[in-house]
Parts: structure tokens; C-alpha cells; sequence
């Protein structure tokens, strides 16, 4: 059920149970993880008045760590083999409570079972809102979905069409940690198990130490008005920190800059004709992606929001290769370093003035790129926007603001805000001021919410050395992580869909989240925490409406998910003078650099974010979008330095910087700046549970191996978004990365480049692209080629020819639905947001490091990449790829026992009770998009310890067992639903027609259409022929997949259009990749 | 045959020869005590056998993951190894039933151990189609079981549904050629152990021979049920690796889809049944003194065949890449360039080393006379012909059309050990059946040895 028809749905009777009791505090969470009936975890039970109850005091069976051969382990294995796993779970032996089943005489409210229920909510992701809609599944969330009717990222990119809005892989992945079995269970006092009572008794001293000051707070970044609330009260008696180590402050002390009080750009992409990126993604890292991903779409789109014909330009100058550097019309890799003075040339070029004195600007390549680019700046001057990423200085804000002024951007393509906040320090001022203050003993107390400072604060500022000089220190963690074991105190926090709370997207927009569940093992919100220290309880509900004043009807907020018009005040700003700015000897050098003068760039994980994602395994298998690296990460070099340093692909290397040195395996990145390393963060955590620290057989030995290299251990305050001087040497060792798709230079033969040279000729055929201009000029052009042979007579009467039958079996006839997709190659940012929507959907298993390796992940819908031209400066091409569910299906021919089979909608369906595994399907399959259930993927969770895991499971999708094939249904089982809810509506009257009428366009949806931030993915039915699939098959930007095989295939591409400036050389290589289709 | 002239005419001496066969054959079965090596060998191939048990029972238990195969390699050394041991069979019915019908006398003296061999090897291959499926105790439902539940019916527009039928009906004509052809000899040995005084050995043989009893009208209708079974027998020579050909021909792959298989694939098959005839016979025609009987002509002849087969298989080669580059294709082009140049380079010289440029020995007359000579180069034949199968299979797969999803194939120590534990049956179970049974149709050597039509001047043919 969509939110939107929610609306209708239940507009008028409370929209989920918590708000059936607004006052009623939320009942006490059973004290161990397991809970054995409704009674009990409803707590109403008379149980907790058992002495048995509190026989045992929780956690005091176990040490704190998650040792995997631990004597708690071993109970709960032994547990689960005599099938008593619910009790060795709990405290002991203990007799199954008394239980009484009663009839469910009467429903309650909203609850069909069978069926599923959304709810409105938003996660807080490092700063920055996420408005979502939660999928709940008989009271247990399975997945999550961006929020449609959200202003900050709602609404359709296609006029006319249905509500959309993306989620970022993170934010949907975050749902795999809610059923994490290694979250933390129970609160810890100096790593022993505590209860949450004894944690509060101890607070009454804690708020003695408040009260004489000396208390300091660490928070991660919080856009929660109820923690600002909260933290207002607490503001004169403790001093409030606050620290992310992926920040985007640089951009508030820029601004600060030039016009005097921090303010915060939001580009307006949606009225852009050219967008230039300095050193910035736009559309995974930035924190307001969400918005960014759609509003590019719209102008990207041939005829979008620019008007007819027009589509927006890219421009690209970055040292690591991103989403947004693949996608970009026009890309200069540069080193980080090299950022500013490109940005002071380009407001020269564009206001006048002096370019500083670089050698790199002399040099042709950068010199066309500058002067072509400021032309064309100039020339849309006001339909134009400069943004600079996170890693750049101050500075490079600064000058960007001023070009984007001269642009004559702001009020048209840039809006600036104010901050509540904007007087805070930066991050990196706070966590280091902290860190001082706790060395130099002046910290009494230390409560940190969430993060987890011990693992990401600079190096040099050795946090867990100074947090052991203060005598208490809470850490209220979803983990019992690095920092956790070095505070006195550890307590669960909730995970977001366990709690109340609120927060503000980029724009300011206050957004609310509700609780779908209970905290599964009783976690407490960061408001909740800050309203325990201030000595009163409150439940999260009550500090929320507390915050939030009463804007208006409390459940329609909590049912729309937001606060209509909150967003921040456009800011006024006017234009101060730019400080002196001075460049140092490196940033004025040429792109050639000598060995020992490297610039090392810190990247975030594409897997972890920082590192907080250490534990989800979604994650870590979702290939990195340009690398297609899985569970690790690594240093990217370009071809050319690995060349000349002497590093290869998957060896070890060690980079040095300064004193401080890190060992971890090379990736050579085509496209990487030369002499800039690449340096990915959020790898190497010793304590984040089972999916990252794992026994590994190393040799007959099991050692604990843990995923990833901590890079953390070179960034200091000084290096703190790219260092500078670092050095790079080979150690000799092999290391073999898991990358789903092969390495450039991937396993040559006797004739080294044969691979090679084979992909650069067949990837244009594959993902087809076409220039911008040909695509205006020459109206006949079209993607895909003219058939020489006609099998439809109706097509081929249309085109004069007569139709000739192709194939050995009779082609197949249908009535009612024929399902088909289409997938946008122009707007498809690979920002791999289908991959999990489709991994979370469809109960896809997870196979690890080595099975990836083995070439066995099982990604339903995965994202190919090719390399095109210069390695150095290459071309970048990518395509989602899923089961294309052919008409002239090849696997259905050589199934032996009839097991893939063509439904009457057109679906290759898949009966995983049939197949017997011989896999010629897979053999047969040109697509290559069949999966084998080669192991027992889902062995782990008949482990007691995973059972909570099996919760996240999606009910409505089988659960394979090991030795069938698998592959995209295309959903089918989204197809049923909304056929079953569309005949029951009907039959009750609810709904005009007959029951056997074809379904509405845009009734079912796939869930990696919904996930699609642009909505490059459309499906639907081709037998309607005013469905958009349908006029999308018929764009002459549609072409098949190896369309020579005959397959006949349900899902179209539709080629990209590229918009290069005429006046840009064509790089070599890029001739052939413009001119994919016929002509 | 040059060593005619040596041999007496005389109905009194031929008798002593008939008696001589009788007995050399006999005396292997007979022997108190085996060969000291025979038992060396047999221990070797009851290890192999047993290992290769373990890793059949952790391929079972575990699933298909324990072996190298991949998304993208989803076959690999499991129907190599089908495909491999299918095409030692074929050697077997070819000198039975082809040789049979097309009155090549010399085809007697081996003609029952490559029977042997061609239904262990099928043994051996019809394991793999049954392991390699993902659930092999699901495996019966590819045979067509009339059942109540509707769609439970086999797919028979599969390749693999024709190989059930092909390989089980060879399977059933093979068994039936090879132990009706028995029957006499068995009943020879019957009557001997019975005249040893050896009762429960004669028993044995007496339930095994059918109430044999050597009339004229039992060699009568024998003589026309093995006529009738050598012609059904003839076209399965054919037709199984031709059908064993259509998984990969009827395919879409390129690499796989290819008309050429069928004759090349029955060619490669002989060819290395062949190799695989004279690897076990060279040894143990040695070994339990048989050379009289197998002489050094029937080597000449399975070398010369040997020979010629390879050079047919050395043709399919060359015609592929001709064919590769002349289709104009491109996927099918650059197949064959990765084949030979890409990073399976090495298999494929392997593969034209041993199957093309090995037999070319065979021109030599000297080298036909150096038995040991001669078996080095069956192993080495034996290799090529296995990687004939790996390079078609592995390469093909592991660069397909999308290069977004290429890959290599590295086996597993269950790969090679459920291999090696089929090449343990097989010896295992040859090994037994050289100790007790008749190993040479004594009945029909006697029929064809110039013996048996003393004084005729057409004595060169054949009885039939």
C-alpha cells in the first residue's frame, strides 16, 4: 500500500497504535533481548514480579565482548539444537511462561494480516533528514522507502506521473541494524552487564557533576529540534560538542567568510543549464543528494524543466572518481590540493582579475577546460551553478560563493539559508578542543551521544587516551564499539525506528519519525537520554511535541512524516571582500608531482559512510559503484602513478603521512588525479560486531579477521580532508580484492590487452549514447537498429515489410498484462539505491568477501560499469542490469524439469520448488543475470543468535534454499498484491470496473523503481498502450540488450544523452562511445 | 594377418589351441592367489574410490559451493568429466558392435574389456548429471514418472532431457551386448570350476551363464540376438555423444553454438576411448601374459584409429576458427581468440599438444611397436581429450556476451577429488572384472582363428 493511498485510507481513524495512547508512557522493555509472549513484552504482565525474573541480572551470564566462541555463544548454539533457543536465550533455564490464547474476537485497528502497513518517518542521517516511509509487515518493519510526499524530495520528475521520491543506500540498509543480532543488548558498567536501572540510579551523580560543570557533551550531528530543545536547557551548566568525521563545515566557514555569518547554499539544479562541481557528489555523498538526485533529473531530462529540447551540462573537476564525475558531460580529474587555485582562476576568468600563478593552470588540458567552461558560465549566467564538495578548504567556498554571485546564481539557481546553529564551531574545532580539555583533565564527565569518536577522531588527537583521563563517560551507542568499551558506562541507543524523534533535512524542513516497534532490546533515544540527565523521564513522544510547539494536527504530522513550511529562512546575504588568500608551493606546482609529494584524499565508503555500517552486510556486498569493489576498502591510485610508484593492483601498500603510516591494498582507479591517492575511510573496525570482525581460516587457524584497513589511523587535524607529502610504497604482498566485475587489466592471456580491447569495442554497443546535438539535429537517429526481420504483423505492416515468424516455438499471446520495464541510462547516477531496495525486498542473501570472490554474489539487479578511452582521464559508462525477462526466453528452452517457465503476464517466473539445479539456464542466460544458490546462504540464521535477523524478512518472497536458481521477478509478488487489492476494492464497491480489468499504470511498482532517485526505472504494462512503459519502448532512445540474440527482451534501455560543449576537444576513445546506436 | 603362416592347420592341433585360449583366459579367474601388482593396482584405485566417496558425501551435504563453479563458470569440471568418460564408452561399442558389423575379426581379442570399459566409464559419467544438479535426491524428476500432480513432467525441449534418454539407453544396450556376449564364456568357466571341484564358484557362474549349454540351436538364436544387438548398438555409437553434443550446439553460447559438434564430438569420443582401451589393455596384457591373444597387430590398428581420429579431431579445430572468422560474428570470433590466446591459453595448448600433434607419432612404425611408447601417449591423450571438454566448456562461459560478467574458473580439492574417485570406480571396477571375469571372448577368438576353418581355403574369414 502507498503512502498515498494511505491518505485516503485512514484520514480519519488514528493512523497507528501509538497514537491510540498519546500519554501512556511506552510499557518497560523486557530487560533480556528475547521475549517469550505479548504479555511479556508488553511488560503487563506479573512476570517481572517473579523472583526469577531477576535472578539473573542481564548480562551477567556473558562477558561483554561478542566473542564468537563464547560460553554465552555456545548456550545459544547448544540452545538452538535441543530447540529450546528461546530459553537459553533468556536467563538461564527457565519453564515457558503460562500462556493463554485468546481469540482475537475483535481486530484491531489497521491490522489485516496478511497484508502490510506504511508509516511515515524519518531517519537522522549525520545531520541531514531522510523522510521515509517505513513498510510494516504485522508490527515488524521490513523496508524502508523514500517519502513521496515530502516537499524537500517528493514529487514526479515526469510531469504528470506518479509521486515519487528515492532512498540513498544507507538510509534504506539502516533497517538490516534494527534486527542486528549484535547490537548492543543491555547497558555495561566498566564492561560489565548492568541493567537500565542501575544505569539510572547512577545518573543522580552524574547530574551532581552537571550541576558543578565540568560535564561535557559529545553528540554526533543532530538536526533534532527536540535534542536542541533539550540541549538549551542544558546549555551554561555543560558544554556541548559536536563532531562527524565526514563534515560539511568547510562550507559554513566558507560562507562565513565572504559574508560574515556561516550560511548554507542549497543549489536549485532543476533551473540549472550548466552545473560545475568542484571536488563534490552531488548525488551519494552530499546531504541534500536526495534533492539534488531529482532536481538533476528534471533538468537532465531532454525537455525537462529547461523547456523543450534544452538539458543541463555537467562539469566535473574532482580528484576521485564519483557518481557525479561519471555522469558528467565534461571532467577534469584534479588533485584536491589543486581545487583552489582552479577556483581562483575560474572567478578570474569569469569576474576579472588576476589567476594565481599555478604551473598546472598553464597546462593545455586544464587551460582549454578553464576558459571553455567560464565561457559558457558567462553565458548562462544566471542558469548556472558552481558547488564545492566537502573536502575543499574554506577558501574554496569562499571564492565559489563569489563566482556564484558574479553568476548572478543567487535567488535563481542558489538559495542560501540561515542556520539555528550557525555559530557553532566546526567539528574538527570541537572534537579537538574536547580532546584537549579531557588531556588536559578539565573534563570531569563525558557523555557522548551516538558516534563513536575512539575510531574516526584524528589521529593526533588520541581521544581514547584522553577519554581514560575523565572518570565518567557514558556512551549511548546501537553498538558496543570502540568507544563504548572505553566509557565507564555503555547504553543501548535506539535504533530510529524504535523511537521518537525529529529532524530537519538540508533545507531546514522538520521532518518527524515515529517508533514502529518496540525497542527490541529496550534502547533509549538521544532525547531520551538528555531528558534522563536532566532528571525527569519522559517518553520520546513527549520531548517530540514538546520541541516541536503544536504547528498543527498532531497525527497528520506524524502521519505525512513533516511539518509543512519549516524550512529555513532564505538567508540575505551580501558579498563581503575575500580574505588574502595564499597558495601553498604544492598547490602552485604542475599535476606532476615527485614520489615522495603525494596528496592523500580521504574518501567516504561507498560500504560504511564513516564507518558506522561496519556491521551491515548489505552494504559491504553492494559493489562500490566505479570500482565494483566489495567488503573492503583500499587506496585508488591512477594507472599512470601506480606506474610510476611502482604499485599494482591488488597488492598491499603502505602510505605514509607523516609519522603515521597505514597498510592496506591498492586499486588502480582509472581516472583517479595523478599523484593523489584516494584514500577510502570506514574500514578496519576491531568492535563492530559479527559482520566485520569475523573468524576467519587463515591457514588452519581461525583468527578474528576484520574487513577493511583503518585509514582513520593517518588522518590527523592537519590532514584532516586531504594531507599533503605523503608517501606510498609497495610491501610486496599480494591481496586479492573481491570485485564483482573484472579489473581493467583483468587476467590477460598471451596477448595481454585481448580482454581489454575486447570490452572497449563491445561497450558501446552495449550502453549506447548519442551526443546531444545529433540527437536534435538528426530527428532519424535512433538507438536502436532498423530489424531486418519482422515478426509482429501489425509493426511490420507499419513498416512495409512482411512479417516472417523467427523463432522454433510459437511466440506467446497474451490477454490482460504483458509487464515490461524501461531504464534511463541518462538519468541513472549508479548510485546502486536499486541494488539494496532490491536486496531488502527480495530476502536476497549475502555471501561474503570469498564467495564474492568465487564470483557468487546474488545481487538480483546489478550495475555494470566499462571503462572507455584514456585510462587516465577515462570515459565512464553504466548500466543496471536485471533479468530482462526475454520473450524468446533462453533459459526457459533448456530447463530440464520446466522449472523457469513464461507466465501468461509475461514474466519468466521462477519455481524454486521445481528446479533441481543443473544451472543451463544460467548457461543459456546472455545476460548472465541468473544466481545459484551455490551454499546454504541462509544457514546462519537457523544460528538462535540470528533468529531476530529472519524478522526483516519479507513474507510474501520465498526464502531459497541452497541448490536452486534464482533471479528479478520483476516483483511479481507486488503484482499480485495490487491485482488482489484492486479486485477486492472492486468487489466492495470501492472501485468502479471488473475484476478482471487490467491494473492502472502506475499501480505496481518494482521496488528498485521506487528506490530510483530519478526514476530512470519505470514499469509497467505494455498492454496498455498509454502506460509510460509503453511510450518508452517506443523512444527512439529504446534499444534492446544484444538484441542479435532474439530474445526479444521485456526491458528496454533508453541511451543516453550526453551534452558535451562543442567547443571541448573530443577526448580519444570518447569518438566511438558517442555514436552508439545506428545513425 | 602376418602370423597365419605359423599357425597349425590340423584339426588335432587346433583343438590344442582352442584348449590353449580356454586356458590362458581361464587361469586369470582361476588363480588361487591375484598378481601381487593386480592387487597394488586395486588397492590404489579402492583409495581413490573411497576418497572420492568423502567428497561426494561433503558435495551433497554442502552443495554445489564446495566446487569451483561459479555465476559465470556454472559448469565446469563436473560435465567435463560427464562428457569425458561418455567418450571412453564409446570405444566399447564401436569395437563391438561397428567393428562386428563391419567383420574386423581382430576386434575379438578385445572386444569384451572394451565393452567393460565402456560401461564403467558410463557409470563414472552418469554420476556427474546426477551430482552436479543443485539437489541431486530431486534428480528423478527429470525422468518422466506418470504421477498425480499434474506438472511434475519433464521439460523435453531440453537438451539435458535427450541426455537422459541417450545416456540410459546406451547404458541398457551396452549392459546387454556386453553380458550376452558373456554367457558362453561364463558358461565355460562354469563347467571348468565344476571340474576343479570349485562348487560354489561353479554355481555362481552356472546362475550367471543362463543355462548355457552350447547346442546348436542356443549358438543359433545367440548368434542372431547379438546380430540384432549389434545393429541397435551401432547407431548409439552415433547418437549419444551427438545428443551429448546438443547440450552445448543447441545452446546460445558462442563457443557452444556450433553445428560441428555432433560428428566432432563422436570423433573426440572414439578417439579417446581408444587411448583409454590401449591405457588399461597395454599393462595388463603384460601383466596376465596375454599378448598371444592380444597381439601387437590389434595395437597397430587401435593406433592407426587413434590416428585417424585425432586427425579428424585436429579438422574440427581448424574448422571452428574458420568458421569463427567467416561467420563474421564477432562474440564467436573473439571465443576463439580467447580461447587459444586468452587467459586459458594454457588448456588450449594443452588440448591441440596432445590430441592433434601426439597422434602424429602414430605415423611411425617404431613408435607403433614401443608399447610403452605407445601408452605414455594414450595418457597423454587421455589429458588432451579432458581438456578438449574444459577449454569448450570453461572458456566459452567464463567470456560470454556481457564482459561485465567475465571471470576465470579455479577448481576445488572436490573438483579434483570426485574425479580422481571416478577414475577409482572405474579401475576398481575393471580391475574385478579382469580378475573374474572372462576377459577375453574365448568363443569368439576360437571362432576367428584360422583354427576354426582348418583346410578351407578362404580360412582368413571369418564363421559368419
Amino acid at each position: 500500500m502507498s503512502a498515498k493511498e494511505h491518505d485516503h485510507d485512514h484520514d480519519h481513524d488514528g493512523h497507528h497504535h501509538h497514537d491510540e495512547q498519546p500519554s501512556a508512557p511506552l510499557p518497560a522493555t523486557p530487560e533480556h533481548g528475547y521475549w517469550m509472549s505479548m504479555r511479556e513484552l508488553a511488560g503487563t504482565a506479573d512476570w517481572q514480579q517473579q523472583p526469577s525474573a531477576k535472578e539473573f541480572p542481564p548480562g551477567a551470564d556473558q562477558p561483554p565482548a561478542l566473542d564468537p566462541m563464547s560460553r554465552r555463544n555456545f548456550f545459544h548454539l547448544m540452545g538452538a539444537s535441543a530447540g529450546l533457543a528461546g530459553i537459553a536465550a533468556g536467563a538461564g533455564c527457565r519453564r515457558y511462561e503460562k500462556e493463554e490464547i485468546v481469540p482475537l474476537a475483535r481486530r484491531p485497528e489497521n491490522q489485516v494480516p496478511g497484508t502490510t502497513l506504511q508509516y511515515a518517518t524519518t531517519f537522522d542521517f549525520a545531520g541531514s533528514a531522510q523522510p521515509m516511509v517505513a513498510t510494516s509487515y504485522e508490527g515488524r518493519p521490513i523496508h524502508l522507502d523514500g517519502n513521496p510526499d515530502h516537499p524537500w524530495n517528493g514529487g514526479g520528475i515526469v510531469p504528470g506521473t506518479k509521486r515519487h521520491a528515492g532512498l540513498g543506500t544507507f538510509a534504506q540498509a539502516s533497517i538490516l541494524h534494527l534486527y542486528d543480532p549484535d547490537r548492543s543488548q543491555t547497558p555495561l558498567n566498566k564492561g560489565q552487564g548492568a541493567s537500565l536501572d542501575s544505569f539510572k540510579a547512577s545518573l543522580a551523580e552524574l547530574r551532581k557533576l552537571v550541576d558543578q560543570g565540568g560535564v561535557r557533551i559529545l553528540s554526533e550531528a543532530s538536526s533534532s529540534q527536540t535534542v536542541a530543545a533539550l540541549r538549551a536547557r542544558l546549555a551554561g551548566k555543560v558544554q556541548w560538542h559536536e563532531y562527524e568525521p565526514l563534515s560539511w563545515d568547510n562550507e559554513r566557514a566558507g560562507t562565513r567568510m565572504v559574508f560574515g555569518r556561516a550560511v548554507r547554499p542549497i543549489a536549485r539544479l532543476d533551473k540549472c543549464e550548466t552545473i560545475v562541481t568542484i571536488d563534490c557528489d552531488l548525488f551519494v555523498e552530499h546531504p541534500a543528494a536526495a534533492r539534488y538526485n531529482r532536481d538533476f533529473a528534471r533538468s537532465r531530462r531532454k525537455g525537462g524543466s529547461l523547456g523543450p529540447n534544452k538539458m543541463n551540462r555537467l562539469w566535473s573537476v574532482e580528484s576521485v572518481f564519483s557518481n557525479t564525475g561519471a555522469l558528467a558531460d565534461h571532467r577534469l580529474p584534479l588533485r584536491s590540493e589543486h581545487g583552489l587555485p582552479f577556483a581562483m582562476a575560474l572567478d578570474a576568468a569569469i569576474s576579472g582579475g588576476g589567476a594565481p600563478n599555478a604551473e598546472f593552470l598553464k597546462e593545455n588540458k586544464v587551460q582549454t577546460f578553464l576558459s571553455v567552461l567560464a565561457d559558457e558560465l558567462k553565458a548562462n549566467a544566471g542558469r548556472a551553478v558552481v558547488v564545492a564538495g566537502r573536502r575543499q578548504s574554506p577558501e574554496v567556498h569562499a571564492v565559489v560563493a563569489k563566482i556564484n554571485q558574479a553568476l548572478g546564481a543567487v535567488g535563481a539557481t542558489l538559495d542560501y539559508y540561515d542556520l539555528p546553529d550557525a555559530d557553532r564551531p566546526t567539528h574538527l574545532q570541537s572534537i579537538t578542543a574536547l580532546a584537549k580539555d579531557m588531556a588536559g583533565g578539565k573534563v570531569s564527565a563525558l557523555v557522548i551521544l551516538g558516534g563513536n569518536p575512539v575510531y574516526d577522531a584524528p589521529a593526533d588527537l588520541d581521544f581514547a587516551g584522553a577519554l581514560g583521563k575523565v572518570n565518567t563517560t557514558v556512551h549511548l551507542s546501537m553498538y558496543n564499539d570502540e568507544t563504548s568499551q572505553k566509557c565507564t558506562w555503555h547504553v543501548p541507543q535506539a535504533h530510529f525506528l524504535e523511537a521518537w524523534g525529529d529532524a530537519r533535512t538540508w533545507d531546514g524542513t522538520l521532518s518527524l519519525a515515529q517508533p514502529l516497534i518496540e525497542p527490541l532490546w529496550g534502547g533509549l533515544s538521544n532525547a531520551e537520554m538528555l531528558s534522563l540527565l536532566l532528571g525527569e523521564e519522559r517518553t520520546g513522544m513527549e520531548l517530540v511535541q514538546q520541541a516541536i510547539g503544536n504547528p498543527g494536527n498532531w497525527k497528520q504530522l506524524v502521519h505525512d512524516g513533516f511539518v509543512p513550511n519549516t524550512a529555513f529562512p532564505p538567508a540575505q546575504v551580501t558579498l563581503g571582500s575575500l580574505p588574502q588568500i595564499n597558495l601553498t608551493p604544492s598547490q602552485t606546482s604542475g599535476s606532476m608531482r615527485k614520489a615522495n609529494e603525494l596528496e592523500v584524499v580521504f574518501h567516504y565508503s561507498s560500504f560504511t559512510y564513516d564507518g558506522r555500517y561496519s556491521n551491515n552486510a548489505w552494504l559491504w556486498e553492494t559493489p562500490d559503484f566505479l570500482t565494483k569493489v566489495t567488503w573492503d576498502n583500499y587506496a585508488m591510485v591512477s594507472p599512470k602513478t601506480a606506474v610510476q610508484l611502482g604499485l599494482e593492483n591488488d597488492t598491499m601498500i603502505t602510505v605514509k603521512i607523516g609519522d603515521k603510516s597505514v597498510k592496506l591494498p591498492c586499486y588502480t582507479m582509472p581516472g583517479q588525479a595523478p599523484y593523489s591517492i584516494g584514500l577510502v575511510l570506514g574500514g578496519g573496525r576491531t568492535q563492530a560486531g559479527h559482520v566485520t570482525t569475523h573468524p576467519h581460516n587463515v591457514g588452519h587457524k581461525f583468527e578474528n579477521r576484520v574487513v577493511g584497513w583503518d585509514t582513520y589511523k593517518v588522518r590527523t587535524t592537519a590532514g584532516f580532508d586531504y594531507a599533503t607529502g605523503a608517501t606510498v610504497s609497495a610491501t610486496g604482498d599480494k591481496y586479492e580484492l573481491a570485485d564483482t566485475q573484472d579489473h581493467w587489466d583483468y587476467r590477460p592471456g598471451i596477448f595481454k590487452e585481448l580482454g581489454k580491447d575486447e570490452i572497449q569495442k563491445r561497450s558501446p554497443g552495449l550502453v549506447r549514447e548519442v551526443a546531444a546535438a545529433t540527437y536534435d539535429s538528426n530527428k532519424t537517429w535512433k538507438a536502436e537498429e532498423e530489424s531486418e526481420f519482422w515478426d509482429d504483423q501489425e509493426e511490420a505492416a507499419a513498416a512495409g515489410k512482411k512479417a516472417r515468424h523467427l523463432s522454433l516455438f510459437e511466440e506467446h499471446e497474451y490477454h490482460g498484462h504483458r509487464w515490461a520495464m524501461a531504464i534511463d541510462l541518462g538519468t541513472c547516477t549508479g548510485c546502486n539505491a536499486c541494488m539494496v531496495a532490491c536486496q531488502s525486498e527480495n530476502n536476497v542473501p549475502v555471501v561474503g568477501r570469498k564467495e564474492v570472490i568465487n564470483n557468487r554474489e546474488m545481487s538480483w539487479i546489478r550495475i555494470d560499469r566499462y571503462f572507455q578511452g584514456d585510462p587516465n582521464d577515462p570515459h565512464v559508462v553504466h548500466q543496471p542490469l536485471a533479468c530482462q525477462q526475454c520473450e524468446n526466453a533462453p533459459c526457459e528452452q533448456v530447463c530440464p524439469v520446466g522449472a523457469t517457465q513464461h507466465s501468461d503476464e509475461g514474466l519468466n517466473d521462477m519455481a524454486y520448488n521445481r528446479c533441481i539445479g543443473t544451472r543451463y539456464c544460467a548457461n543459456n542466460c546472455p545476460y548472465k543475470v541468473r544466481r545459484f544458490n551455490f551454499l546454504d546462504w541462509n544457514k546462519e540464521f537457523r544460528d538462535a543468535r540470528a533468529k531476530v535477523r529472519r524478522l526483516l524478512f519479507n513474507p510474501d518472497v520465498t526464502v531459497r534454499m541452497r541448490g536452486v536458481m534464482e533471479k528479478c521477478t520483476f516483483c511479481v509478488q507486488r503484482i499480485q498484491n495490487a491485482k488482489i487489492k484492486a479486485k477486492a476494492q472492486i468487489r466492495s464497491g470501492q472501485r468502479a470496473g471488473t475484476i478482471d480489468q487490467p491494473l492502472p499504470d502506475g499501480e505496481v511498482e518494482t521496488a528498485c523503481q521506487v528506490a530510483c532517485p530519478t526514476e530512470a526505472i519505470v514499469f509497467g504494462d505494455l498492454e496498455d498502450p498509454n502506460s509510460r512503459v509503453s511510450k518508452l519502448h517506443e523512444d527512439r532512445r529504446q534499444y534492446a540488450l544484444l538484441p542479435e540474440m532474439y530474445t526479444k527482451p521485456r526491458n528496454r534501455y533508453l541511451a543516453r544523452v550526453r551534452n558535451p560543449n562543442p567547443k571541448m576537444p573530443v577526448a580519444p576513445g570518447a569518438a566511438t562511445a558517442g555514436e552508439g546506436g545506428a545513425k | 594377418m602376418t602370423t597365419e603362416a605359423a599357425i597349425p592347420t590340423e584339426p588335432g592341433k587346433a583343438r590344442e589351441y582352442f584348449r590353449t585360449v580356454t586356458k590362458d583366459v581361464a587361469w586369470i579367474a582361476e588363480a588361487p592367489k591375484p598378481h601381487k601388482l593386480w592387487l597394488a593396482a586395486l588397492t590404489v584405485a579402492v583409495c581413490a574410490f573411497g576418497w572420492g566417496i568423502f567428497c561426494i558425501y561433503k558435495l551433497v551435504m554442502t552443495g554445489i559451493g564446495v566446487w569451483g563453479n561459479s555465476n559465470t563458470v556454472c559448469w565446469a569440471w563436473d560435465i567435463t568429466n560427464f562428457v569425458w568418460w561418455i567418450g571412453i564408452g564409446h570405444a566399447g561399442t564401436l569395437i563391438s558392435a561397428v567393428l562386428y558389423l563391419t567383420r574386423q575379426h581382430w576386434r575379438v581379442s578385445i572386444n569384451r574389456s572394451a565393452e567393460a570399459m565402456t560401461i564403467f566409464a558410463v557409470m563414472a559419467a552418469g554420476l556427474f548429471p546426477l551430482l552436479h544438479t543443485g539437489r541431486p535426491w530431486f534428480a528423478w524428476w527429470m525422468i518422466p514418472i506418470p504421477n498425480d500432480m499434474g506438472s511434475m513432467w519433464p521439460q523435453f525441449r531440453s537438451p539435458l532431457m535427450w541426455d537422459v534418454f541417450a545416456v540410459t539407453t546406451y547404458m541398457t544396450t551396452s549392459i546387454l551386448f556386453w553380458y550376452m556376449g558373456m554367457v558362453p564364456d561364463l558358461a565355460t568357466f562354469r563347467d571348468r570350476c565344476a571340474m576343479q571341484g570349485k562348487n560354489l564358484k561353479s554355481a555362481i557362474y552356472g546362475v550367471l551363464s543362463l543355462g548355457w549349454r552350447g547346442s546348436a540351436r542356443q549358438w543359433h538364436r545367440y548368434e542372431r540376438a547379438y546380430l540384432i544387438l549389434a545393429g541397435l548398438a551401432t547407431p548409439l555409437v552415433f547418437s549419444v555423444h551427438s545428443v551429448v553434443s546438443f547440450d552445448f550446439a543447441t545452446s546460445q553460447l558462442p563457443g557452444w553454438h556450433t553445428t560441428i559438434f555432433p560428428p566432432y564430438f563422436v570423433a573426440g569420443a572414439i578417439f579417446s576411448g581408444f587411448a583409454m582401451v590401449l591405457t588399461l589393455l597395454i599393462p595388463l596384457r603384460y601383466l596376465f601374459n596375454l599378448k598371444h591373444i592380444i597381439k601387437q597387430e590389434h595395437i597397430h590398428a587401435m593406433c592407426r584409429i587413434m590416428l585417424a581420429t585425432g586427425m579428424m579431431v585436429g579438422l574440427a579445430y581448424a574448422s571452428e576458427f574458420f568458421i569463427a572468422w567467416y561467420s563474421g560474428n564477432p562474440f564467436e570470433q573473439f571465443t576463439f581468440v580467447s580461447r587459444a590466446f586468452g587467459p586459458f591459453w594454457w588448456a588450449y595448448f594443452l588440448m591441440v599438444g596432445n590430441n592433434v600433434l601426439i597422434p602424429q607419432f602414430f605415423w611411425s612404425k617404431w613408435v607403433r611397436n614401443n608399447n610403452i611408447l605407445i601408452w605414455f601417449l594414450c595418457i597423454c591423450i587421455n589429458i588432451g581429450m579432458w581438456f578438449e571438454r574444459f577449454v569448450i566448456i570453461a572458456t566459452s562461459l567464463a567470456r560470454s556476451f556481457l564482459p561485465s560478467a567475465w571471470s576465470y574458473y579455479h577448481p576445488t580439492r572436490y573438483d579434483v577429488g570426485v574425479f580422481v574417485g571416478t577414475i577409482g570406480m572405474f579401475l576398481m571396477l575393471f580391475l574385478l572384472f579382469f580378475r573374474f571375469a572372462p576377459v577375453v571372448a574365448i568363443s569368439e577368438v576360437k571362432g576367428a582363428s584360422p583354427e576354426a576353418h582348418a583346410g578351407g581355403p578362404g580360412s582368413k574369414g571369418g564363421h559368419h
